[in-house]
């Protein structure tokens, strides 16, 4: 469980919405859409691990 | 203690840090959101051990049996996995689904209480 990965998200997210103006005003929404669906996918990545983490710890603690 | 503080400031960064990536890309924030619940709950539980040992030894030191301690603990599980899904449902917007992963986890709760349920209708029976 570490924080790193909190700050990780939140800099993936600033990172893609200024690549996301940028993309927009260039006129190319196509790729602006694409920036964001990677940015989802890479950070689902990051976050599915943890999540099953946590889950399979409350499993073990309370014998469910 | 300082895993509270712990907790609070890794919440309130957290919060801070949704609200920044919310108004661009608002399916990040929410994977955010969970992220930070995850740490945090994560955190907690890793002290939550301690309460199970003091539990291991009320049985030890009594006729306590673990048939009634076991469902409580269960409860408990049920209880935060349930809150913690039906809020992140409720903080993207779906009600409905957050109200199903509610009842689903009242359903479960009920579903591992009822061998304590048996034993006490038992117990009254023997009574009467």
């Amino acid at each position: 469980m570490d924080v790193d990965l909190i700050f990780k998200i939140a800099a993936v997210g600033i990172l893609v919405a200024v690549l996301n103006i940028l993309l927009s005003r260039s006129g190319r929404e196509d790729q602006a859409l694409m920036v964001t669906l990677a940015a989802l996918v890479v950070v689902l990545a990051l976050v599915v691990q943890q999540i099953s983490n946590l889950f399979t710890l409350i499993k073990d603690l309370f014998g469910l | 203690m300082e895993l509270i503080i712990k907790a609070a400031v890794i919440g309130i960064s957290g919060a801070v840090l949704t609200l920044v990536i919310k108004r661009t890309n608002p399916e990040l924030s929410t994977l955010l959101t969970l992220t930070v619940c995850t740490v945090i709950v994560g955190m907690s539980l890793k002290i939550f051990s301690s309460i199970t040992e003091v539990l291991d030894l009320i049985e030890l030191e009594s006729d306590f049996s673990s048939a009634y301690t076991a469902p409580i603990l269960k409860c408990v599980g049920i209880g935060i996995t349930a809150r913690i899904g039906s809020d992140i449902c409720k903080d993207s917007g779906q009600e409905a689904v957050s109200s199903g992963v509610e009842i689903c986890g009242a359903i479960c709760a009920l579903y591992v209480s009822l061998p304590l349920i048996k034993t006490m209708l038992r117990m009254i029976g023997e009574l009467a």
